[in-house]
Formats: structure tokens, sequence, C-alpha cells
């Protein structure tokens, strides 16, 4: 390589300096989206080896009364726990569903179902307010992975403040966790029944949409940019089990901000929209879609919403998110049943 | 012939009750009043004369040239410019009379020496009427401002970039530019501060060559005495703001005069070749200064 | 003294010239001339360059129409064009998803990634020159941020209307960016001028307050909301609507033409306002046009693409390395080279992880930091930074 003259040997050692942390930085950089790609296909083999055992903790020298959460992180809770708090809404469905409200003294603001839960008192979610933690006197955290900032747990560990971190990313993992604090607030008994209720509704309709054709669908988290659930992600599973085939299966992460050309390629049939409890469709959203003329979805007419809670929180009512996106996907096929 | 020719009755600047100060916003709050650097300034430039601004630091001298190109504004008095107000005219038509070279100023834009100078054909551009001021420099500006470059000897550098330069070819760009403009009026900021000897006679001699031929008036700053003494046909003398002395260089060049304003003793004697005063610093030895006689 | 007639005596002038200085043959005296001639930009070579410079960006935005979740070869893209300028869109039916694929998704973006890369770099050149610094760039005065601001609402209260085919984010954040303008000026001028200094002070501020309540709105934000948010702000050259299109250009064509009508005075301005001033310059009304152009064609920019970064301050030193200093020239040309460089960054944007794309923002400054070290390193800055 060429260098002005004056500086000749200086200069190459620079540029190699410069070259070498250009290499560090790229390096970085593919080490991380390596990484993360790769996480993504370990979790579930170990996830499923746990609930392949009935969803109890595979380690025999285990002691009673401690749990490991996703973090792999011990806990020991002497007799089930009387004050607890709630770091999301999915966690906050599952105790109401196994019984364990009363003993829910704090929750999200985003914790509105069942409606009874908009009651309690509210400590934050994306940032949870540590002093309105502390003052609620809890003797069991339970908070979602995401979200969940080192300092923050340090801090609740520091108090000696019981936290458990749940991090589900299988629709096993969201039985397991039921089953979990179903051990963990001494209320086995409903929580198992209701993971086996869960487990047998999913068999069903599994079984119900595995001899139908799967049309191919598109499930639109945002439309401008367009980002969309890949493969790893929850709802890549619930759309697979509800018997549809994710047309952004080529992508290589959980959330991937598609190209239009791919779908333009792959043509969806259906286009599904999360949303939230009141809306439909918002029309701009809309008048987005339907200029790609050429797409099936849009020729039919196929434009779907399904309320975003029921996919988005990894609780008890991903069954019935599941029912919807496979009723949504074979209208003709779920006319008879009925959802509770 | 000249545009301005009988415009002015011959003058080139008349200034009436020129009063000027820095304007900072926030001394209205604070009540205090900051200082006039000029305070009601009255005086003439004939038309093709070289006129020599002198005075110690903060006397507004470089405000005083500032004003006569309406770089600055001031807050009272009347300028005008072969007969016309300053404060009406427009800004290129006023380029197109006045050139003002200021004291060296940094660049950070690589502009070649060429084309620094070139820019002095900015305000001619304008009222050939190219489109949108958007013009290209014809042969006629590229052969005035060739000129420029050799009057000022910067053309062997036209190529270079003007931060890549000494300050002293700077300024003799500078200069160039300035004669590029073909100005009427040349108003010049420390012409000679950064020069070598060779280029400050250079530049002396194009701007008494350029006054004789052509009638271009000069109005030049300097804190050189002896330069301004041997070059300049009037001397004004400023003192904080004010005109101390206003005439040929025999009446301002005094020991009596220069110890009032500058507030030291100096000695006053005849250049040798021109007969014009020549000041000189007291040397080392306790001798008493004395004037020799006209 | 005799007032004698200036232009009459121009010949005897270069005589006189001579006679005090023996400047020699008439042949050295040529070449000194044509040395002077290269040195300061031609009509010629402004043309010349341009010229080329349009070639190389057609020919790169033709490449580019090549690339995506499939490869289209260069003869079946012609040959959609072609039958979509004859036939309009429905001529192309024949041609199945490619045509589309084409027609609605590459081509739009191409153009308007060369729209935007275009704009940037030359908001970039203007802004430089205005505030006499070179490491302005179009993000400095706070303008971009008042749009982001803009989207972060609209975000956040679902805002969701379509006015005349321009969906609601882009203008929601358009008139961030012009409350941000206003602002700005509100604060920096005084007297009727507008010191530079208080403007690039009054620019970073603003910015600084912005980002904050731009923080504020995404920690609130419903987090399923805020994917949006985030790519947004890391820049995106979705396909728009031709009406969409149409509109933006013209907006663009009439700002960028304003600048370039500038440019000359900005050459003059870099000098120094009084420097400047003395050559004749409406020093007030440039800045002022200049500011204003800069930050509509900013505001507008942002809007429909989010941030892009880079683009907009390292294009045009690079540009100025190669071909100098020249407003005239480096203005249209940066804009020619921003668009060209930001096509070609988001094709490698769309392609290196197909079918899902990296913002583009990422490519910008991964690709084009190196570049600039290059150049940086091998060739003549020419810049006292």
């Amino acid at each position: 390589m060429l260098c002005r003259d004056q500086q000749t040997r200086r200069c190459s050692q620079e540029i190699r300096q410069i070259q070498a942390a250009w290499a560090c930085l790229i390096a970085t950089f593919l080490i991380a989206g390596l990484a993360q790609a790769h996480e993504g296909e370990q979790q579930p083999v170990k996830r499923r080896q746990q609930g392949i055992l009935t969803g109890m903790p595979f380690m025999a020298n285990l002691a009673p009364r401690t749990f490991v959460d996703d973090l792999d992180r011990k806990i020991y809770l002497a007799k089930a726990p009387t004050r607890i708090v709630s770091l999301a809404p999915s966690i906050t469905e599952v105790l109401y569903a196994i019984g364990s409200s009363e003993e829910l003294v704090g929750v999200t603001q985003y914790c509105d179902y069942p409606p009874e839960a908009r009651l309690k008192p509210k400590v934050g979610y994306t940032h949870p307010n540590l002093e309105s933690i502390v003052a609620l006197h809890p003797d069991l955290v339970l908070a979602p992975r995401e979200f969940l900032r080192a300092d923050f747990l340090g801090k609740l560990e520091q108090l000696k403040i019981s936290t458990f971190i749940f991090d589900a990313k299988t629709i096993e993992d969201v039985l397991s966790h039921i089953q979990t604090l179903g051990r963990m607030l001494g209320r086995s008994a409903s929580a198992d029944a209701l993971a086996a209720q869960m487990r047998q509704r999913i068999t069903e309709i599994k079984t119900r949409t595995a001899t139908l054709p799967h049309p191919r669908l598109l499930y639109v988290l945002n439309s401008e940019p367009l980002i969309t659930v890949g493969p790893g992600s929850f709802i890549d599973q619930l759309i697979k089990l509800a018997g549809g085939t994710n047309v952004a299966a080529r992508a290589k992460t959980p959330y991937p901000r598609l190209n239009m050309e791919e779908v333009l390629k792959e043509d969806p049939e259906l286009l599904i929209f999360p949303v939230g409890t009141a809306e439909g469709i918002p029309d701009s959203e809309q008048q987005v879609w339907k200029r790609w003329a050429t797409l099936s979805a849009v020729k039919h007419g196929r434009f779907h919403h399904i309320p975003s809670d029921l996919l988005n929180r990894p609780g008890p009512r991903i069954v019935q998110g599941l029912e919807t996106l496979a009723r949504t996907i074979h209208p003709n096929a779920f006319e008879d049943k009925q959802t509770p | 012939m000249r545009e301005t020719e009988g415009l002015g009755n011959g003058r080139a600047y008349r200034v009436e009750r020129l009063r000027f100060r820095y304007r900072h916003d926030r001394d209205k709050q604070f009540g205090k009043g900051n200082e006039w650097a000029l305070k009601g300034l009255r005086f003439e430039v004939q038309s093709g004369e070289v006129l020599g601004v002198i005075g110690p630091n903060g006397s507004g001298k470089t405000s005083l040239l500032k004003l006569l190109s309406r770089v600055l504004r001031p807050q009272e008095g009347e300028i005008y410019l072969f007969g016309s107000q300053l404060a009406e005219m427009s800004q290129d038509a006023i380029a197109r009379l006045v050139a003002l070279v200021p004291q060296d100023s940094r660049q950070i834009f690589p502009f070649t020496i060429a084309e620094t100078v070139m820019m002095g054909r900015f305000p001619h551009h304008r009222s050939r009427g190219r489109l949108f001021g958007f013009g290209w420099e014809g042969p006629e500006d590229i052969r005035l401002a060739t000129q420029a470059m050799k009057e000022t000897d910067v053309a062997h550098l036209a190529h270079r970039s003007i931060d890549n330069v000494s300050g002293g070819e700077r300024q003799r760009a500078i200069i160039a530019r300035a004669l590029t403009q073909q100005p009427q009026v040349l108003l010049l900021d420390e012409p000679t501060a950064f020069l070598d000897l060779n280029h400050q006679l250079e530049i002396c001699t194009i701007l008494r060559r350029l006054n004789e031929k052509r009638g271009l008036t000069v109005v030049l700053v300097s804190h050189d005495l002896n330069l301004a003494s041997q070059y300049c046909d009037r001397l004004m003398l400023l003192k904080e703001g004010e005109i101390f002395r206003l005439g040929p260089p025999e009446e301002v060049i005094r020991p009596d005069v220069l110890a009032a304003v500058y507030r030291c003793e100096v000695l006053v004697d005849r250049h040798p070749m021109s007969g014009l005063p020549r000041v000189t610093l007291p040397g080392r030895s306790p001798v008493r200064p004395h004037v020799t006689e006209q | 003294m005799r007032i004698t007639g200036w232009k009459n005596e121009s010949s005897k002038e270069t005589e006189g010239s001579a006679a005090v200085f023996s400047v020699g043959n008439p042949v050295e005296q040529s070449t000194v001339t044509a040395s002077i001639e290269q040195s300061v930009l031609s009509a010629r070579r402004w043309v010349v360059t341009m010229l080329t410079l349009a070639v190389a960006s057609l020919l790169v935005m033709m490449a580019s129409l090549r690339f995506g979740a499939e490869e289209i070869g260069l003869a079946d893209s012609a040959r959609i064009l072609l039958q979509a300028l004859r036939y309009g869109e429905a001529g192309t039916d024949s041609f199945g998803s490619s045509g589309v694929i084409i027609l609605q998704v590459r081509l739009p973006r191409v153009l308007l990634g060369f729209m935007v890369g275009g704009s940037l770099a030359a908001v970039g050149v203007g802004l430089q020159a205005l505030l006499r610094n070179p490491l302005a760039d179009p993000y400095v005065l706070g303008i971009s941020s008042g749009a982001a601001l803009g989207a972060a609402v609209a975000i956040l209260f679902g805002i969701g209307t379509t006015v005349l085919a321009i969906t609601t984010l882009p203008l929601c954040a358009f008139v961030g960016g012009l409350m941000a303008i206003v602002i700005v000026y509100r604060v920096a001028a005084s007297y009727g001028r507008l010191p530079i200094h208080t403007l690039l002070l009054a620019g970073v501020i603003l910015n600084a307050i912005f980002s904050a309540f731009i923080m504020f709105i995404t920690s609130i934000m419903d987090p399923n909301r805020s994917f949006g948010m985030m790519f947004w702000l890391m820049g995106t050259l979705t396909a728009p609507s031709y009406p969409a299109m149409v509109a933006l250009v013209l907006y663009l064509v009439v700002g960028g033409s304003i600048l370039l009508w500038q440019t000359q005075s900005l050459n003059l301005l870099t000098l120094g306002e009084e420097s400047a001033r003395s050559l004749g310059v409406e020093v007030e009304t440039v800045k002022k046009t200049v500011f204003f152009t800069s930050a509509l064609l900013t505001g507008a920019v942002v809007s429909v693409s989010g941030m892009i970064g880079f683009v907009g301050m390292v294009i045009p030193h690079a540009v100025r390395m190669v071909i100098g200093a020249d407003h005239r020239l480096l203005l249209p040309a940066s804009a020619l080279v921003g668009g060209t460089f930001l096509v070609a960054a988001d094709t490698v944007a769309r392609t290196v992880l197909a079918p899902a794309e990296i913002p583009v923002g990422i490519v910008t400054a991964l690709g084009g930091g190196p570049l600039f070290i290059y150049l940086l390193l091998y060739r003549k800055s020419g810049l006292a930074l």
C-alpha cells in the first residue's frame, strides 16, 4: 500500500491499527449476530426436555422448596409467599387463573385481565419503580426476562427480596411456568389441571389442522417499516400449530424487518394484524397494504385482526389466541367450536 | 470615462457626525453602555488621494474602514460615497466602487489562490445580469484576475490552496482580489503587516502607480508611521475615536503631535530621499531628542 | 488628482504592468494565463463533471435494480421498465411478480434513495458553508430531532389517517420539523440578523431537548408499538407510492434549485461575513435563504426516511477533496455522489441478510467510515480541521 513519503513507517503502523480496529468492530457485530441466531436454536431443545418429564425440574439433587428460574438462579421459599408482585401481564393472568389473586399485591399498568387486576397497586412495567415495590413488602417478585436490567435485579437481591425470572420461548415453556408457579404458591392442583387442560386443547387444535392445507400468511407486527415474526419467535410457533405457513420462514431472526419483495414473492393468502382491544385495523394501515394488489390476501380481501394480548402474553390465554388464530386461518374447520 | 466623474464634487467620501460602537445586546439589561468606538467624526476624502489612517490600538481605525465599505453600519451620522448616501446603496453597488482588504483572515475551505482572486469579480457578475447571479467567469474576468495576480506577484501560486501558502502570500492574494474588483476606492487594513521588505515596497509601488495612473482613491490603515508618511498625501491621526489631526505628513508627523497621541517621545527627521518626515524611536543613549527644522 | 477613464485604458494597462515588472515574452504570459484558467471553474468543466457523475449514477441505479430477494436480470428489468412506460402499470402483468417487484418495490426505492441521499449531501454542503464549520451536517440544527419527535407523537397516539396518499407518520414528522425550524429561528435571530454562532448553539440545544422528549415518549409507549419508532430512527427507505414520490420530487427539486442558485454567494460567504459583504454579498439574505431551504429540505427528507446519518457530513468532504471547494460544482456534484452512495448502501442493506433488511443508516456508517478514513490518509485532505 502507498503511504505519504514523509512518515512512511508510522503511517503504515497507523493504517494497521485502524484496520485492526475496524476488523474488531465488524467481528463484534458478526459474532453478536451469529450468537443471537444461535441462541434462538438452542433454547427450545433444553426446555422441551424439561417438558417431557411432565414439567418437573430435572435435578434430582434439588432440595424441596428450591426453584430454579430461567436465568438459572435458585431461590428458596420456606413457605408459599403471601405477598407477590407481578411485573408482567402474562404472569398476572397466570396468578389469577390458578387462584392466587389474593396474594397479588402489585402489578403493572398493562395488567388488565381479568379486569379486577386493574384495581391492584401499580409498580411500572418497562421501568419498574423500585421504591413502590419495596413499599409493598413483597416476599416474591415475578419478572419477565425482557426489560430486566441487571442493576435492578441486583438491587432486589441486595434487599433480600426473592425474585423469580420467567423467559418463555416456547409454548411448552408457558405450560411449565404455570406448573412451576403452582408448586411455588402451593396451588399445584389448580395449576396442573390448568396446564393439562391447555395441553389438551392445543393438541386438539393441532390434530385438527394437521390434515388441512396450510395457507400462507403474513403476521404484520408493524407496517412501516415492515416487521413480522420469524423462526424462533413465540408467535411463529403458534402459527404453525394453528395450521398456517409463515411467509417469513426464510428469515434468520425472531423479529425480522422484512423486505417487501419477499412478501410479494411468497404471496401470502392472509394478512393478520395484531390490534388493541377496542380498535380494528387502522385505515391508514389498510391503505398501505391495499396498494399491493397482486397479493392474494389483497385480492380476496383477507385482512384479519386478532387481539394482540391473546398472542403476546405467554400466559393462560394463549390457547384462546391459538384458537382465534386457527379459526381465522381455517374458518370452515372451526365453525362448531365455541370460544369460552 | 469614469462613472463617478463629477459626482460628489471630486470627493470620494464625505463623512458627517459619524458615531459608532459595537453592538452588544445584553448590555441594555445591565445598564452599562459600552464605549463609543468612533465619536462624531467629520471629514472628507478627495477623489484620487491617498489617505493614511494612523493611531494607537483601539482608536477606531479598523472600524472606520469597515464603516466606509458598509460592512458595519453606524449608529449615527452619514457617509456619502461619490455623492450618494452609503446607507441607501445596495451591497453590490458599493462593492463595484469600494474594495476592502482586511487584516489576515484564516480560511478553512481549500479554495485555490486563483479562485480566491476571481471572487473579486462577483459584484460585476450581478450587474451584467447573469442568470440568478450564478455566473461563469469570462475571458475578461480571467484577464483582470491574471493581471492583478501578476502585479502582486502571486501568479505562480495560482493553483495552490489558500491555506497552504505563507501569511504574506495570502495577504498579497487578498490584495489581488481587491484589485480584481476594479474599484475606485481601495481600503486597506494593515496591508504590509506580514510582508517582507521587497513585497512591502512592491505593494506600495503598485498602490502609488494605480493612484497616479488611474486615480484610484486609497485609504490605508497602518501601524507603520513611516510607510504612511512616505506614501500618503494626507494623514488622519485618530485618538480614542476622534480625529486628532488631519493634514499632510508634515503637519501630523511631529514630535509634539505624536507625543500627545502615543504618549511617548520620538525623533522626527527628514527622509534623505523624499524629504518627507521620518519617525525614529529614541535609541539607547540618554541624549535629549531634538526636532529638525523644516 | 486627475480622473482618468478605467476601461479605455485597459490595453494600456497591460503594457504598463509589463513595463514595470518585465513579465517577459508573450508566450510565457499566456502560459500563466492558461494555468490560472485551469485553476478556476469553467462552465465546460462543470458540464463535463456533472455529465460524468450523472451517467455513473444512472448506471449504479440500473445495477441496483438487479438485487433484492431474488436477482432479476438487467435485460428483464429493462423490458419491464419500457413496457411500463408505454402501457402503464397494467401492461406489465405478464411479467408476474417480477414486474410488481421491479415497478412497485425496487424502482421507487432506488429513486427514493437517490433523492434522499442527494438532498442530504446537498444540504450538508450548504450548511458547512453557512456555518463555516466542516463538522456540520443536516442534523446539527435540530430539525431532524423535531421531525423524530413528531413521528414519536404520532406513534404514541396511534394517529392513523391518510391525507393525499401520504400516510400520517411522515406528515406528523414534517410538522415536527417545521416546529423545530420556527423555534430555532426565533431563538437565534435578533434584530433581523442571523448570527451563526447562536444558530449553531440553538440547534445543539434543541437537539438535546427534543431527544429527551423522544426518549421519554419511547419509555412510556406501549412496548408493542415501539418497533416502529426504533426502526424509524435508524433510517428506512421503504417504497412510497408514486403520487407521493412525485410530490417529493418537486419539493426537493425546488429546494435544491434554490440552494444551487446561492452557491456563488456561498463561495464568498466562506471568506467570512465581513469579507463577503465587502464583495457585494447580501449576507443576511443569503444566510436566511440557505438556512430555511436547508431546514425545509432536511425536514422533508427525515420525515420520509428517518434519520440516515453519515451522508450529509462526509460526502461533501469526500467530494471536496476530489473536485475542489467551488460550491457551484461542489453542491450538485455532492448531490449526485450522495444519491449514488445511498442507493448502493441500500442495495447492500437489503441483500446482505435477505429476506430481512438492515437499517440503511448502519450500512452508510459502516461502509462510509472506512472509505472516508482511506481518503483522509491517502489524499491531501485540504481541510484545516
